[in-house]
Protein backbone atom coordinates (compact mmCIF):
# COMPACT_ATOMS: atom_id res chain seq x y z
CA UNK A 1 0.00 0.00 0.00
CA UNK A 2 1.51 3.14 -0.87
CA UNK A 3 0.75 6.88 0.55
CA UNK A 4 -1.88 7.70 -1.40
CA UNK A 5 -3.70 4.82 -1.47
CA UNK A 6 -3.80 4.90 2.07
CA UNK A 7 -5.07 8.04 2.27
CA UNK A 8 -7.41 8.00 -0.39
CA UNK A 9 -8.89 4.80 0.61
CA UNK A 10 -9.24 6.39 3.97
CA UNK A 11 -7.36 3.14 5.35
CA UNK A 12 -6.90 5.25 8.79
CA UNK A 13 -10.42 5.42 9.27
CA UNK A 14 -11.15 1.86 8.11
CA UNK A 15 -8.03 0.68 10.17
CA UNK A 16 -9.60 1.80 13.46
CA UNK A 17 -13.25 0.82 12.41
CA UNK A 18 -12.17 -2.62 12.22
CA UNK A 19 -12.78 -2.59 8.61
CA UNK A 20 -10.02 -3.79 6.75
CA UNK A 21 -9.27 -7.43 5.48
CA UNK A 22 -6.85 -9.24 7.36
CA UNK A 23 -4.80 -8.48 4.02
CA UNK A 24 -5.09 -5.05 3.93
CA UNK A 25 -4.91 -4.53 7.05
CA UNK A 26 -1.29 -5.94 7.18
CA UNK A 27 -0.27 -4.03 3.98
CA UNK A 28 -1.57 -0.76 5.96
CA UNK A 29 0.61 -1.62 9.28
CA UNK A 30 3.50 -2.04 6.93
CA UNK A 31 2.61 1.36 5.68
CA UNK A 32 2.54 3.22 8.36
CA UNK A 33 4.87 1.81 10.26
CA UNK A 34 7.29 3.37 7.19
CA UNK A 35 5.65 6.76 6.36
CA UNK A 36 5.97 9.66 8.79
CA UNK A 37 2.74 11.02 8.12
CA UNK A 38 0.69 8.22 7.68
CA UNK A 39 1.97 7.28 11.42
CA UNK A 40 1.19 10.79 12.74
CA UNK A 41 -2.19 10.70 11.31
CA UNK A 42 -2.73 7.16 13.00
CA UNK A 43 -1.11 8.49 15.91
CA UNK A 44 -4.10 11.45 15.71
CA UNK A 45 -6.92 9.61 15.40
CA UNK A 46 -5.87 6.72 17.39
CA UNK A 47 -5.84 9.16 20.33
CA UNK A 48 -8.74 10.52 19.86
CA UNK A 49 -10.54 7.36 19.66
CA UNK A 50 -8.56 6.21 23.29
CA UNK A 51 -9.40 9.06 24.80
CA UNK A 52 -12.85 9.01 23.86
CA UNK A 53 -13.55 5.82 24.77
CA UNK A 54 -12.29 6.51 28.46
CA UNK A 55 -14.27 9.57 28.32
CA UNK A 56 -17.44 8.53 27.28
CA UNK A 57 -17.18 5.71 29.33
CA UNK A 58 -17.52 7.68 32.55
CA UNK A 59 -20.13 10.38 30.68
CA UNK A 60 -24.00 10.49 31.30
CA UNK A 61 -25.42 8.81 28.33
CA UNK A 62 -26.96 11.78 25.92
CA UNK A 63 -30.54 11.27 25.01
CA UNK A 64 -30.60 10.46 21.04
CA UNK A 65 -33.81 8.82 19.54
CA UNK A 66 -32.61 6.13 17.76
CA UNK A 67 -33.58 5.79 14.54
CA UNK A 68 -35.91 2.81 14.57
CA UNK A 69 -38.03 5.34 17.27
CA UNK A 70 -40.73 6.68 15.74
CA UNK A 71 -42.28 10.11 16.99
CA UNK A 72 -45.33 10.05 17.91
CA UNK A 73 -46.00 13.41 16.27
CA UNK A 74 -45.78 11.12 12.93
CA UNK A 75 -48.69 9.25 14.12
CA UNK A 76 -52.19 9.92 12.74
CA UNK A 77 -54.17 7.14 13.80
CA UNK A 78 -55.53 8.92 16.52
CA UNK A 79 -57.08 11.44 13.88
CA UNK A 80 -59.76 8.76 12.73
CA UNK A 81 -62.81 10.38 13.09
CA UNK A 82 -64.24 7.24 15.04
CA UNK A 83 -62.02 8.02 18.06
CA UNK A 84 -61.87 11.89 17.70
CA UNK A 85 -63.31 12.65 20.68
CA UNK A 86 -61.41 10.58 23.01
CA UNK A 87 -57.97 11.45 20.80
CA UNK A 88 -58.88 15.61 20.79
CA UNK A 89 -59.19 15.54 24.42
CA UNK A 90 -56.31 14.09 25.38
CA UNK A 91 -54.46 15.79 22.49
CA UNK A 92 -55.69 18.89 24.67
CA UNK A 93 -53.95 17.68 28.02
CA UNK A 94 -51.10 17.03 25.79
CA UNK A 95 -50.69 20.48 24.11
CA UNK A 96 -51.17 21.90 27.86
CA UNK A 97 -48.70 20.16 29.29
CA UNK A 98 -46.26 20.70 26.94
CA UNK A 99 -46.59 24.52 26.41
CA UNK A 100 -46.69 24.73 30.53
CA UNK A 101 -44.21 22.19 31.82
CA UNK A 102 -42.11 20.89 28.97
CA UNK A 103 -41.53 24.01 26.68
CA UNK A 104 -40.66 26.37 29.75
CA UNK A 105 -38.29 23.75 31.25
CA UNK A 106 -36.31 23.07 27.96
CA UNK A 107 -36.07 27.23 27.52
CA UNK A 108 -34.47 27.13 31.13
CA UNK A 109 -32.25 25.39 29.23
CA UNK A 110 -29.45 27.55 27.89
CA UNK A 111 -26.40 25.10 27.19
CA UNK A 112 -26.51 21.90 25.66
CA UNK A 113 -26.20 18.98 28.01
CA UNK A 114 -26.32 15.53 28.16
CA UNK A 115 -29.68 13.72 29.22
CA UNK A 116 -28.73 10.72 31.80
CA UNK A 117 -30.68 7.38 30.48
CA UNK A 118 -32.20 4.68 32.30
CA UNK A 119 -33.85 1.55 31.41
CA UNK A 120 -37.31 1.04 32.39
CA UNK A 121 -37.75 -2.78 30.60
CA UNK A 122 -36.56 -5.00 33.27
CA UNK A 123 -39.63 -3.09 35.24
CA UNK A 124 -41.85 -5.34 37.51
CA UNK A 125 -45.50 -4.47 36.68
CA UNK A 126 -47.11 -5.77 39.32
CA UNK A 127 -46.58 -5.55 43.31
CA UNK A 128 -44.20 -3.46 44.84
CA UNK A 129 -40.69 -3.95 42.83
CA UNK A 130 -39.83 -0.76 41.41
CA UNK A 131 -36.66 0.54 40.17
CA UNK A 132 -35.46 3.25 41.60
CA UNK A 133 -33.58 6.21 39.77
CA UNK A 134 -31.01 8.62 41.01
CA UNK A 135 -31.11 11.97 39.57
CA UNK A 136 -30.27 15.83 40.06
CA UNK A 137 -33.39 17.76 40.65
CA UNK A 138 -34.65 19.77 37.93
CA UNK A 139 -33.04 17.99 35.35
CA UNK A 140 -34.84 15.68 32.96
CA UNK A 141 -33.85 12.56 32.33
CA UNK A 142 -34.71 9.56 29.67
CA UNK A 143 -36.18 5.99 29.97
CA UNK A 144 -36.18 3.22 27.65
CA UNK A 145 -39.40 1.65 28.08
CA UNK A 146 -40.44 -1.65 26.37
CA UNK A 147 -44.57 -1.65 25.97
CA UNK A 148 -46.13 -4.95 26.13
CA UNK A 149 -47.91 -5.14 22.82
CA UNK A 150 -50.39 -7.84 22.23
CA UNK A 151 -51.80 -8.64 18.58
CA UNK A 152 -55.56 -8.04 20.21
CA UNK A 153 -54.68 -3.65 20.54
CA UNK A 154 -54.20 -2.02 17.21
CA UNK A 155 -53.13 1.53 19.22
CA UNK A 156 -51.40 2.38 22.66
CA UNK A 157 -51.46 4.73 25.19
CA UNK A 158 -48.70 5.87 27.67
CA UNK A 159 -49.52 7.82 30.59
CA UNK A 160 -47.11 9.66 33.19
CA UNK A 161 -48.43 9.07 36.81
CA UNK A 162 -46.65 10.56 39.76
CA UNK A 163 -46.22 11.75 43.47
CA UNK A 164 -48.97 14.03 44.62
CA UNK A 165 -51.64 13.07 42.03
CA UNK A 166 -49.63 13.92 39.15
CA UNK A 167 -51.08 12.67 35.78
CA UNK A 168 -50.10 13.66 32.42
CA UNK A 169 -50.08 12.02 28.88
CA UNK A 170 -47.20 11.16 26.91
CA UNK A 171 -47.65 9.38 23.97
CA UNK A 172 -50.02 7.38 21.48
CA UNK A 173 -48.15 4.17 19.49
CA UNK A 174 -49.66 2.32 16.62
CA UNK A 175 -49.43 -1.37 17.27
CA UNK A 176 -46.15 -1.55 14.60
CA UNK A 177 -44.40 1.28 17.14
CA UNK A 178 -45.23 -0.32 20.07
CA UNK A 179 -43.74 -3.36 18.57
CA UNK A 180 -40.10 -1.30 19.23
CA UNK A 181 -38.60 0.19 22.45
CA UNK A 182 -39.98 3.77 23.19
CA UNK A 183 -37.60 6.52 24.12
CA UNK A 184 -39.40 8.72 26.64
CA UNK A 185 -37.86 11.94 28.71
CA UNK A 186 -39.25 12.57 31.79
CA UNK A 187 -39.47 16.08 33.70
CA UNK A 188 -40.00 15.59 37.18
CA UNK A 189 -38.75 19.04 38.27
CA UNK A 190 -39.24 19.18 42.24
CA UNK A 191 -40.91 15.88 42.54
CA UNK A 192 -39.56 12.74 43.91
CA UNK A 193 -41.26 9.98 44.73
CA UNK A 194 -42.70 7.18 43.22
CA UNK A 195 -44.01 7.36 39.53
CA UNK A 196 -45.60 4.95 36.90
CA UNK A 197 -45.70 4.59 33.26
CA UNK A 198 -49.16 3.68 32.70
CA UNK A 199 -49.50 1.63 29.32
CA UNK A 200 -53.47 1.61 28.19
CA UNK A 201 -54.42 -0.76 24.71
CA UNK A 202 -57.50 -0.01 22.68
CA UNK A 203 -58.68 -2.60 20.66
CA UNK A 204 -60.50 -1.14 17.70
CA UNK A 205 -61.50 2.44 17.48
CA UNK A 206 -64.46 3.89 19.45
CA UNK A 207 -63.59 1.57 21.73
CA UNK A 208 -61.99 2.10 25.97
CA UNK A 209 -58.80 1.80 26.85
CA UNK A 210 -57.72 -1.40 28.48
CA UNK A 211 -54.67 -0.60 31.28
CA UNK A 212 -52.34 -3.33 30.13
CA UNK A 213 -49.29 -2.53 32.14
CA UNK A 214 -47.58 0.12 35.28
CA UNK A 215 -44.18 0.36 34.79
CA UNK A 216 -43.43 1.65 38.30
CA UNK A 217 -40.18 3.37 39.46
CA UNK A 218 -39.26 6.03 41.78
CA UNK A 219 -36.89 9.25 41.40
CA UNK A 220 -34.68 10.25 44.30
CA UNK A 221 -32.85 13.25 43.93
CA UNK A 222 -28.84 13.21 44.34
CA UNK A 223 -27.74 15.78 46.47
CA UNK B 1 2.19 15.78 19.71
CA UNK B 2 1.46 15.53 15.57
CA UNK B 3 5.18 14.39 15.15
CA UNK B 4 6.19 13.50 12.26
CA UNK B 5 9.41 11.45 12.72
CA UNK B 6 11.97 10.12 10.22
CA UNK B 7 14.88 7.74 11.28
CA UNK B 8 18.71 8.26 10.53
CA UNK B 9 21.78 6.27 11.51
CA UNK B 10 22.84 8.76 13.64
CA UNK B 11 19.61 7.61 15.54
CA UNK B 12 20.11 4.08 14.96
CA UNK B 13 23.92 4.20 16.54
CA UNK B 14 22.49 5.93 19.88
CA UNK B 15 19.84 2.85 20.27
CA UNK B 16 22.60 0.45 19.58
CA UNK B 17 24.45 1.97 22.27
CA UNK B 18 22.09 2.36 24.96
CA UNK B 19 21.34 5.95 24.94
CA UNK B 20 18.69 6.23 27.44
CA UNK B 21 16.91 9.06 26.19
CA UNK B 22 17.07 7.50 22.46
CA UNK B 23 15.98 4.15 24.21
CA UNK B 24 13.42 6.42 25.99
CA UNK B 25 12.07 7.77 22.73
CA UNK B 26 11.95 4.68 20.51
CA UNK B 27 9.74 2.98 23.49
CA UNK B 28 7.33 5.84 23.51
CA UNK B 29 7.36 5.98 20.07
CA UNK B 30 6.41 2.90 18.78
CA UNK B 31 4.99 1.38 22.22
CA UNK B 32 1.61 3.26 20.38
CA UNK B 33 2.17 1.84 17.23
CA UNK B 34 2.59 -1.81 18.35
CA UNK B 35 -0.36 -1.43 20.69
CA UNK B 36 -2.60 -0.40 18.21
CA UNK B 37 -1.36 -3.01 16.03
CA UNK B 38 -1.94 -5.67 18.21
CA UNK B 39 -5.40 -4.31 19.57
CA UNK B 40 -6.59 -4.56 15.90
CA UNK B 41 -6.19 -8.40 16.86
CA UNK B 42 -8.46 -7.75 19.60
CA UNK B 43 -6.27 -9.08 21.89
CA UNK B 44 -6.56 -8.98 26.06
CA UNK B 45 -4.72 -5.85 27.13
CA UNK B 46 -2.15 -8.19 29.44
CA UNK B 47 -1.49 -10.13 26.12
CA UNK B 48 -0.60 -7.27 24.29
CA UNK B 49 1.70 -5.94 26.92
CA UNK B 50 3.56 -9.18 27.00
CA UNK B 51 4.07 -9.41 23.37
CA UNK B 52 4.99 -5.49 22.91
CA UNK B 53 7.84 -6.20 25.55
CA UNK B 54 8.99 -9.30 23.23
CA UNK B 55 8.92 -7.37 20.04
CA UNK B 56 11.48 -4.71 21.90
CA UNK B 57 13.31 -7.21 23.24
CA UNK B 58 14.13 -8.64 19.89
CA UNK B 59 14.36 -5.51 18.21
CA UNK B 60 16.95 -4.13 21.10
CA UNK B 61 18.90 -7.51 20.35
CA UNK B 62 18.75 -7.60 16.83
CA UNK B 63 20.40 -3.96 16.56
CA UNK B 64 22.95 -4.71 19.15
CA UNK B 65 24.07 -7.99 17.60
CA UNK B 66 26.85 -8.08 15.07
CA UNK B 67 25.52 -6.26 11.47
CA UNK B 68 22.46 -5.27 13.49
CA UNK B 69 20.23 -2.64 10.93
CA UNK B 70 21.50 -2.07 7.32
CA UNK B 71 18.71 0.70 6.41
CA UNK B 72 18.53 2.89 9.91
CA UNK B 73 15.56 4.64 7.56
CA UNK B 74 14.09 1.38 8.38
CA UNK B 75 13.66 0.39 11.18
CA UNK B 76 10.24 1.15 11.50
CA UNK B 77 8.98 -1.71 9.18
CA UNK B 78 12.05 -3.97 11.15
CA UNK B 79 9.91 -3.23 14.27
CA UNK B 80 6.44 -3.98 12.12
CA UNK B 81 8.43 -7.85 11.43
CA UNK B 82 9.77 -8.79 14.35
CA UNK B 83 6.08 -7.97 15.65
CA UNK B 84 4.27 -10.11 13.00
CA UNK B 85 6.66 -12.79 14.06
CA UNK B 86 5.93 -12.03 17.66
CA UNK B 87 2.09 -12.47 16.59
CA UNK B 88 2.48 -15.62 15.07
CA UNK B 89 4.66 -17.29 17.54
CA UNK B 90 2.13 -16.16 19.93
CA UNK B 91 -1.11 -17.49 17.47
CA UNK B 92 0.58 -21.00 17.01
CA UNK B 93 1.46 -21.64 20.66
CA UNK B 94 -2.07 -20.81 21.73
CA UNK B 95 -3.47 -22.99 18.78
CA UNK B 96 -1.38 -26.11 19.99
CA UNK B 97 -2.96 -25.42 23.99
CA UNK B 98 -6.49 -24.30 23.21
CA UNK B 99 -8.24 -25.67 20.04
CA UNK B 100 -9.37 -22.94 17.57
CA UNK B 101 -12.45 -22.45 16.32
CA UNK B 102 -13.09 -22.49 12.44
CA UNK B 103 -13.61 -18.69 13.11
CA UNK B 104 -10.80 -17.71 14.76
CA UNK B 105 -8.94 -15.34 12.29
CA UNK B 106 -12.44 -14.11 11.56
CA UNK B 107 -12.02 -10.05 13.70
CA UNK B 108 -14.99 -9.03 15.06
CA UNK B 109 -17.12 -5.98 12.80
CA UNK B 110 -16.42 -3.27 15.96
CA UNK B 111 -14.15 -0.55 16.32
CA UNK B 112 -10.99 -1.19 18.10
CA UNK B 113 -10.83 -1.15 21.68
CA UNK B 114 -7.97 1.50 22.81
CA UNK B 115 -9.37 2.55 26.28
CA UNK B 116 -6.08 1.11 28.12
CA UNK B 117 -4.02 3.48 25.63
CA UNK B 118 -2.32 5.85 27.99
CA UNK B 119 -3.30 9.27 26.99
CA UNK B 120 -1.78 12.66 28.68
CA UNK B 121 -4.45 14.75 30.36
CA UNK B 122 -4.46 17.56 27.66
CA UNK B 123 -5.36 15.20 25.31
CA UNK B 124 -8.09 14.15 27.18
CA UNK B 125 -9.12 17.75 27.69
CA UNK B 126 -8.81 18.69 23.77
CA UNK B 127 -10.63 15.48 23.39
CA UNK B 128 -13.38 16.27 25.49
CA UNK B 129 -13.91 19.74 23.95
CA UNK B 130 -13.86 17.86 20.35
CA UNK B 131 -16.76 15.59 22.08
CA UNK B 132 -18.93 18.21 23.37
CA UNK B 133 -18.71 20.35 19.47
CA UNK B 134 -20.77 17.09 18.04
CA UNK B 135 -24.24 16.64 17.35
CA UNK B 136 -25.85 15.00 20.42
CA UNK B 137 -26.51 12.39 17.73
CA UNK B 138 -23.14 11.77 16.68
CA UNK B 139 -21.82 11.80 20.16
CA UNK B 140 -24.24 8.75 20.77
CA UNK B 141 -23.29 6.94 17.75
CA UNK B 142 -20.21 7.53 18.71
CA UNK B 143 -20.82 5.88 22.03
CA UNK B 144 -23.33 3.33 20.92
CA UNK B 145 -19.54 2.17 19.05
CA UNK B 146 -16.86 2.96 21.60
CA UNK B 147 -18.88 1.50 24.56
CA UNK B 148 -21.74 -0.46 23.91
CA UNK B 149 -19.67 -2.51 21.97
CA UNK B 150 -22.29 -2.84 19.49
CA UNK B 151 -21.31 -4.10 15.48
CA UNK B 152 -21.39 -1.12 12.78
CA UNK B 153 -24.46 -2.70 11.45
CA UNK B 154 -26.05 -2.76 14.82
CA UNK B 155 -24.76 0.61 15.02
CA UNK B 156 -25.97 1.81 11.14
CA UNK B 157 -29.26 -0.10 11.52
CA UNK B 158 -30.09 1.86 15.45
CA UNK B 159 -29.34 5.55 14.36
CA UNK B 160 -30.21 5.81 10.54
CA UNK B 161 -26.72 5.65 9.14
CA UNK B 162 -24.85 4.02 7.17
CA UNK B 163 -20.65 2.91 6.97
CA UNK B 164 -19.83 5.97 4.85
CA UNK B 165 -21.20 8.00 7.98
CA UNK B 166 -19.12 6.61 10.57
CA UNK B 167 -15.82 6.79 8.74
CA UNK B 168 -16.52 10.49 7.94
CA UNK B 169 -18.00 10.88 11.85
CA UNK B 170 -14.30 10.01 12.52
CA UNK B 171 -12.35 11.68 9.94
CA UNK B 172 -14.21 14.99 10.44
CA UNK B 173 -13.95 14.18 14.61
CA UNK B 174 -10.13 13.25 13.92
CA UNK B 175 -9.44 16.94 12.58
CA UNK B 176 -11.57 18.82 14.98
CA UNK B 177 -8.98 17.07 17.42
CA UNK B 178 -5.91 18.29 15.54
CA UNK B 179 -7.03 21.87 15.28
CA UNK B 180 -7.51 21.68 19.00
CA UNK B 181 -4.13 20.76 19.39
CA UNK B 182 -2.65 23.39 16.71
CA UNK B 183 -4.60 25.74 18.46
Amino acid sequence: MDHDSAVNSQACEKYLLGELSAELREAYEEHYFSCAECAAQLRLASEFVAASQQILAKAPVPAVEPAYVRPSRRSFSWLNPVFAIPAFALLLLFLGYQNFVTIPQLKESVTPHVLHMFSLIPANTRGDQALLFSVTPGEPFGLYVDVPADSSFSSYFLRLEGPQGFSAPLRSLTAEEAQKTQVITIHPGKRAGKYAIVVSGVSKPGAGAKELARLQFTVEFIK
Amino acid sequence: MLELFSFDEAYVGRLREGDPSTERHFVAYFSHFIQVKLRARFLAPEIVDDLKQETFARVIGSLRAQGGIRQPDRLGPFVNSVCNNVLLEHFRSAARSVPLAPDHLEIPDKILNLETLAISEETRRNVREVLAQLPERDQAILRAMFLDEMTKDEVCSRFGVTRDYLRVLLHRAKGKFRQAIEN
